[in-house]
C-alpha cells in the first residue's frame, strides 16, 4: 500500500526531527579504536564515513558504539500502524510514543553515548588510566574495560591452574602483581620504555611488574604474549631471588604462550603447537640448522634469539607432552632453584643462578639421561615428527621471511596460510607488501584490497595500496595516478580520523604536498 | 668635531659587532638571534650548543648534583638538573624532499623534522614516559602550554620534566626543566622561577655567515662519489676541505660563551673552559700528537686532513651536557672534526685522559686520509692501533707511548698461562666475530687477545721497526687495505640483480648477513698473501715478538 502524503510527512519528521546541538560524529569500534572528526551516516547495515577523498563503509558488526549527529537511532514503521501515525505518534525502540517523548529519549541516549565515548577516550592517557584489582593482580590499563575484564579472568585462571599444577605457593607478603596493559603497541613502547621488537616484558626485580599491549589485529598474539610473560612471574614464585636460565625460562614461557582460552567455560588448556615457532624451526631444519642442546644451554642473552625461542619451545613441548618425562622436567625445573645439593652463584643484582655445567649435570640427573647427546638425538627425532603448521604458523613464517628480506619466500608462506583458512587482514597486507617488493603490482593491489575489506579503517593499508598503485614517489619520474593519489589521501585521512600513532610517519612518507589541502578538491563550504 | 664623532661611532660599531648574540648578565641569558631571555638559577652553567644542532638553542646545567633516594644494582644514581630551550621553528618543521642524481642513480632524501614538543619527547626520551599534566595558559600575555612529563618505567632514575611551550612569531619554543622525581618538590619552585622569567624578545641579530658546506650544505663527494672525487686534482680536493674546515671553525668560535677562550694553533682550534695552565698543556699535546700522526701516516694517501676543533670542558658534567643533542639526524654532520675532553680537577695533570683525546684525533685523521679505512681495515689492526694510540701521553713535556696497566696485566696473564697467540693467528680472523664476550672468562680472553694486538703494533713501532719485513708495516697495510676495499666498495654500491627464486634470495641474504666478516676475511687473506712471508719468516718474527712480550 502506498503511504499517504500525511504519513510520509510524519515519516519524514520521524527520521529528520532535529536533535539538540551535540558534538561531532564519532564511533567506538569493537577493536577499541575511536573514529572522530569526520562526517558519518548510517546506510543499511553499514556506517558510511565520508572522507574528503572517498567514502568508506564500515559494517555495523565492527562497531561498538556510534554517535552520529542528526540521526535517529531506531525508527521503524509498519504499514499496519498507519492509524498510529495518523494520531501523530511515532515508533521508537519498538514502542509508539509522542514525538516529544521520542526526542527526549534520543537526546538522553545520544548524550550518554557521547559521554561514554568521551570517557573512554580520556582513559587512553596513562594519567587517567583505569585500574582493576583482582585476587592476584593489580591492573592498570588504557584499553576497553570489557577487553581488560576478559584478560583479567584469563590471568586469574592461569594463576590458579599453574600454581596448582606445579605445586607453587605465592610468598604471603608478595601482594598483587602490577600488570600494565596498553591500547596499542606505540603507547606500550612510549610508557613502558620497551624497545623495538619487544611485545611484552616482566620486570623480575622489585617492584615486580608486567607490561604488554593489545594488538587489535591479532587477539591471539596478545594472548600469547600475556601467557608467556605471566609465566615468568609464575615461575619466579618458586624462588623470588633465583634467576632461571634462559633455555628453560623462555622455553617454558613459549610452551605456555601457546595455551588456549575458552571464554565461555573460563578455562585454559595447554600443550598446543606454537605455530609461528614451529614454522621457524621447520625453516631452520630445511636450511640444515639443527640446534644443539649443549649449545642452547650455554647461550647468553645476546645469543638467544628468535630461533632459540623456537627450538626451546619444541624441547619443552617434547618433554611436557610425554607423560614419562613431564614430571621429571617439572622436578628438574623446581630443583634448579631449590635442590640443596646444587651450587649457586650470586650475580651483580643479588640473584642466585646455576652455571651451565651444573645445569647440565642436574638435567641429566633428573631426566635420567647419561649423555646429553642421547637427549638431543631423541629431541630432534620428536621435532621431525611434529605436524606442519596450520595457517597461522605459515603466516608467522611469512612475516618472518619478509622481515628477513625474503619476499619470494614470504609470498609462498602467506599463500599457504590463506589456503589453510587463516584469513586475517594482516596476511593479505603482508602478502601485498611481498608482491610489491617484487614489482608484482597488480597482485599487490588485489591483496591489499582484500585486506581493506576485512579492516576498512587501516591507514597503513591505504598507504600500501597507494604504493602498489604507483604513488609515494618510490618510482622516480612516474606520474602518480589519480587512484594512487586518492589512496594516499585516504591513508592520511583515515590515520587522522582514527588517531593512528603512525599518522606523522605516513605524512613524511607522502611528502610535503600532503601538508597542504588537495588543490583538486572543491573548497569546503 | 666631525672626526671625533666618527671615531666614537666607529668604536660603537665595533662594540656592537663584538657583543655576542647570546649574552649573560647576572644570571640572565639573552639570545638576540633566537629571540629569548631567561634567568637561570644562581651558579648554573650555560652550556654551548653544538654548531650542527638544529633544535636545542639553549642549555643550562645545575652546579649541584642530586641523588636518588635509593640506589642499587637495578637503578639509582646522581643527576644534575638541566634546563633546555628547544625551538620548533615553523620553517624547520616543513617537510622537504631533496633529489640528487649521481651517475644513473637518483638519491632521495626526506627530512624528518620534529612536528612539535610531543614528537620531540617521543624521539628523545629513551625511557618510559607519559604526560601527567597539560594545560593551556598565558604567561606575560603570551599563549603557553604547560606540561609535566613523568619518566618512570625502564628508567634508571625516575625524573620529571616541567616544560612551558610558548608560541612566538616564528614557531614554538619549549623551555624544559629536567629534575629527579625524588627531588621534584624541592626543586619545583626554582624551576618555576626560571620558567616565569622566560621571555620572548625581538630577534635583532641576524645570522651573518653563509650556510656551512659539508653534509648539510653540499660537499660530501669523497663519501658519495669516490671515483669523481679522486679525479679532482689534489689542490682542488684540499681547497674544498679547507673551505669546510674554515667555515666550521668560524661558526664554532662565534658567540663564544663567557669563560670560554679560543686559540687557533697550527692545526687546531682549541676552545677551552678550563684553566689557562691546563689549556696550554692540551694545546702543546695536540700539536705534538698531530706531528706524530703526520710523520707516521701522512703517506697513507694524498688527502688533506682537515684541521679540527679541540673542546676542553670545565668538567665531565659539562662535557656530557655538551654532547647531549636532539636525536634528529638533521643535527648530525659527518664533517664534524671536534674532539671533546674535560679538565678533571680531582686528578690534576695526572688525570688527563690522553687516550680519549688522542684516539679521537687519530680516528679523525685516519678517516680523512681515507674513509674506506673506517669500515674495511681488518679488526686486529684497528684494535691494535687504537690500543697503541691510547697509550700515548705527555710526560715531562714530551710525547711518549706507554702501555696501560690493563694491557700490561693482560699480557702477564697470557704469559702465566703460557698462551701467547701465534703471530699468524693474531694477524688473522679471530677478532672478526669469532670471539664471544658474554661471560667473564670470554671477556678476559678477549682483552688478552686485544692486548696482544696492541703490543704487536707497539712492537712494530718499537724494536720491531728494525726488522726489514716490519718497516713501515702499518702504512703499507693501510694502503693495501684501501686498494682492495675500493673494488669492494664500488661493487657494493652497484648493487646486484634482484633475486628471481627463493634460492637466489637466500643466497643474497646470506651474503649480506656476513658481509663485513667476509670482506675482512678476504682482505686479510690477500694482505697476508701479499706479505710473501715464508714459514721461516713467520717463525722468526713470532719468536722475536714473543720475547718482546715477555719483557712487559
Amino acid at each position: 500500500m502506498r503511504p499517504s502524503l500525511r504519513s510520509l510527512s510524519l515519516l519524514a519528521s520521524c527520521l529528520c526531527t532535529p536533535l539538540l546541538a551535540v558534538a561531532q560524529d564519532s564511533l567506538l569500534l569493537k577493536d577499541t579504536r575511536f573514529v572522530t572528526g569526520v562526517k558519518m551516516e548510517t546506510v543499511g547495515d553499514n556506517i558510511v564515513i565520508h572522507f574528503p577523498h572517498g567514502d568508506i563503509a564500515i559494517p555495523r558488526s565492527l562497531v561498538k558504539e556510534s554517535h552520529i549527529k542528526g540521526e535517529a537511532v531506531d525508527a521503524s514503521l509498519s504499514d499496519e500502524d498507519k492509524s498510529k501515525l495518523d494520531q501523530g505518534l511515532v515508533k521508537f525502540d519498538g514502542k509508539w510514543m509522542q514525538v516529544a517523548e521520542r526526542d527526549k529519549l534520543l537526546q538522553k541516549r545520544t548524550a550518554d553515548r557521547e559521554a561514554r565515548i568521551r570517557e573512554a577516550m580520556a582513559h587512553r592517557d596513562w594519567k587517567n588510566r583505569y585500574t582493576l584489582n583482582t585476587e592476584n593482580f593489580a591492573f592498570e590499563y588504557t584499553i576497553d574495560p570489557e577487553v581488560m575484564k576478559s584478560f583479567a579472568d584469563q590471568m586469574e585462571v592461569y594463576f590458579k591452574t599453574f600454581t596448582k599444577e606445579w605445586g607453587i605457593k605465592k610468598p604471603p607478603k608478595l601482594g598483587r602483581l602490577k600488570v600494565c596493559f596498553y591500547h596499542d603497541q606505540d603507547y606500550f613502547q612510549q610508557v613502558s620504555g620497551a624497545g623495538q621488537g619487544v611485545a611484552g616484558y616482566f620486570r623480575f626485580v622489585e617492584p615486580l611488574e608486567l607490561n604488554f599491549y593489545y594488538d587489535r589485529l591479532d587477539l591471539d598474539f596478545t594472548r600469547e604474549v600475556m601467557f608467556h610473560e605471566t609465566n615468568h612471574y609464575l615461575t619466579q614464585l618458586i624462588d623470588t631471588k633465583f634467576k632461571y636460565p634462559l633455555w628453560v625460562n623462555e622455553s617454558l614461557g613459549e610452551y605456555y604462550g601457546a595455551s588456549k582460552w575458552d571464554q565461555k567455560a573460563k578455562k585454559m588448556s595447554i600443550g598446543y603447537i606454537q605455530e609461528g615457532r614451529l614454522a621457524e624451526v621447520q625453516d631452520a631444519i630445511a636450511e640444515g640448522r639443527w640446534q644443539g642442546l649443549e649449545q642452547l644451554i650455554n647461550m647468553t642473552r645476546e645469543e638467544f634469539g628468535s630461533e632459540q625461542y623456537a627450538w626451546g619451545w619444541t624441547l619443552m613441548h617434547w618433554l611436557l607432552e610425554n607423560p614419562k618425562t613431564e614430571k621429571k622436567l617439572k622436578d628438574f625445573y623446581m630443583a634448579l632453584a631449590r635442590d640443596k645439593s646444587v651450587q649457586r652463584e650470586i650475580d651483580q643484582i643479588q640473584f642466585k643462578q646455576v652455571k651451565p655445567v651444573d645445569q647440565i649435570e642436574l638435567f641429566k640427573k633428573y631426566m635420567d639421561f647419561k649423555d646429553l647427546k642421547e637427549v638431543e638425538k631423541a629431541w630432534h627425532e620428536y621435532v621431525k615428527g611434529l605436524q606442519p603448521s596450520s595457517g597461522r604458523g605459515y603466516y608467522e613464517a611469512g612475516r618472518i621471511a619478509i622481515g628477513s628480506n625474503a619476499p619470494l619466500k614470504a609470498q609462498r608462506m602467506l599463500k599457504i596460510a590463506l589456503e589453510k583458512g587463516f584469513h586475517n587482514p594482516q596476511v593479505y597486507a603482508t602478502l601485498s607488501r611481498a608482491q610489491w617488493l617484487k614489482d608484482q603490482n597488480d597482485e599487490a593491489i588485489e591483496s591489499m584490497k582484500k585486506a581493506l575489506e576485512l579492516d576498512p579503517l587501516n591507514a597503513e593499508y591505504y598507504l600500501g595500496l597507494a604504493r602498489a598503485q604507483g604513488g609515494t614517489g618510490y618510482r622516480i619520474g612516474e606520474e602518480t595516478s589519480p587512484e594512487a593519489r586518492r589512496s594516499q589521501w585516504l591513508a592520511l585521512e583515515v590515520a587522522r580520523a582514527t588517531n593512528d600513532p603512525a599518522e606523522y610517519a605516513i605524512l613524511i612518507d607522502l611528502g610535503p604536498d600532503f601538508t597542504k589541502p588537495d588543490p583538486a578538491l572543491p573548497p569546503a563550504k | 668635531m666631525m672626526k671625533a664623532v666618527h671615531a666614537v661611532l666607529g668604536l660603537c660599531a665595533l662594540a656592537s659587532l663584538a657583543v655576542p648574540a647570546a649574552a649573560q648578565k647576572q644570571g640572565i641569558h639573552e639570545d638576540t638571534k633566537k629571540g629569548f631571555r631567561i634567568k637561570v638559577p644562581e651558579k648554573w652553567t650555560t652550556i654551548p650548543v653544538q654548531i650542527d644542532e638544529k633544535w636545542i638553542v639553549g642549555k643550562f646545567l645545575s652546579n649541584r648534583s642530586y641523588e636518588t633516594k635509593t640506589r642499587d644494582a637495578t637503578g639509582g644514581g646522581e643527576h644534575k638538573p638541566t634546563i633546555y630551550v628547544i625551538e620548533f621553528d615553523d620553517e624547520a618543521r616543513k617537510l622537504k624532499v631533496q633529489e640528487e642524481r649521481r651517475g644513473d642513480t637518483t638519491y632521495i632524501a626526506k627530512n624528518v623534522p620534529y612536528r612539535d614538543y610531543k614528537d620531540y619527547l617521543k624521539r628523545n626520551v629513551g625511557e618510559g614516559w607519559y604526560i601527567d599534566k597539560e594545560e593551556q595558559a598565558t604567561e606575560a600575555g603570551v599563549p603557553c602550554t604547560k606540561f609535566q612529563v613523568r619518566i618512570e618505567k625502564s628508567a634508571n632514575m625516575k625524573r620529571r620534566l616541567i616544560t612551558w611551550l610558548f608560541r612566538g612569531e616564528k614557531g614554538e619554543m619549549a623551555v624544559e626543566c629536567d629534575v629527579l622525581e625524588d627531588h621534584f618538590e624541592k626543586l619545583e619552585p626554582q624551576m618555576l622561577a626560571a620558567l616565569k622569567s622566560f621571555k620572548l624578545i625581538p630577534r635583532t641579530t641576524v645570522e651573518a655567515t653563509a650556510a656551512i658546506t659539508g653534509e648539510n650544505g653540499g660537499d660530501t663527494m669523497w663519501v658519495t662519489d669516490r671515483s669523481k672525487w679522486k679525479e679532482l686534482p689534489v689542490e682542488e680536493r684540499q681547497r674544498r676541505r679547507k673551505k669546510i674546515e674554515e667555515e666550521r671553525m668560524a661558526k664554532s668560535q662565534k658567540d663564544l660563551l663567557p669563560g670560554w677562550t679560543a686559540k687557533r694553533t697550527k692545526h687546531y682550534l682549541v676552545l677551552s673552559h678550563a684553566d689557562a695552565k691546563y689549556t696550554k698543556n692540551i694545546i702543546d699535546a695536540v700539536e705534538a700528537y698531530r706531528s706524530w700522526m703526520e710523520e707516521n701516516f701522512d703517506s697513507v694517501s694524498d688527502e688533506y686532513v682537515m684541521h679540527g676543533i679541540i673542546r676542553i670542558c670545565a668538567d665531565i658534567d659539562e662535557a656530557s651536557a655538551y654532547a647531549d643533542t636532539s636525536a634528529n639526524s638533521d643535527s648530525y654532520n659527518s664533517d664534524d672534526r671536534e674532539v671533546v675532553t674535560w679538565q678533571d680537577k680531582s686528578e690534576g695533570n695526572a688525570g688527563i685522559d690522553w687516550s680519549r683525546l688522542f684516539r679521537g684525533m687519530f680516528a679523525q685523521y685516519i678517516y680523512d686520509k681515507d674513509a674506506l679505512l673506517y669500515n674495511y681495515l681488518p679488526t686486529w689492526m684497528r684494535t691494535g692501533l687504537l690500543g697503541y694510540v691510547g697509550g700515548s701521553r705527555i710526560k715531562l713535556g714530551k710525547l711518549v707511548n706507554e702501555p696501560s696497566d690493563r694491557e700490561n696485566n693482560s699480557i702477564r696473564e697470557v704469559e702465566r698461562a703460557g698462551a701467547f697467540a701465534a703471530l699468524k693467528e693474531l694477524m688473522g680472523t679471530k677478532l672478526e666475530g669469532e670471539m664471544k664476550t658474554t661471560t667473564d672468562a670470554e671477556r678476559a680472553a678477549y682483552w688478552q687477545w686485544v692486548a696482544q694486538t696492541s703490543r704487536l703494533v707497539r712492537y712494530m713501532y718499537g724494536p720491531g721497526a728494525k726488522t726489514p719485513q716490519l718497516k713501515d708495516f702499518v702504512v703499507k697495510y693501510m694502503k693495501g687495505t684501501i686498494a682492495l676495499a675500493e673494488g669492494m666498495d664500488a661493487e657494493r654500491r652497484q648493487g646486484r640483480a634482484a633475486a628471481t627464486t627463493e634460492e637466489e634470495e637466500k643466497a643474497n641474504n646470506d651474503e649480506d648477513r656476513n658481509y663485513w666478516k667476509r670482506r675482512h676475511t678476504e682482505i686479510l687473506e690477500q694482505l697476508t698473501k701479499d706479505l710473501g712471508w715464508d714459514d721461516a719468516t713467520w717463525t722468526s718474527i713470532q719468536k722475536a715478538f714473543h720475547e718482546y712480550l715477555k719483557k712487559a
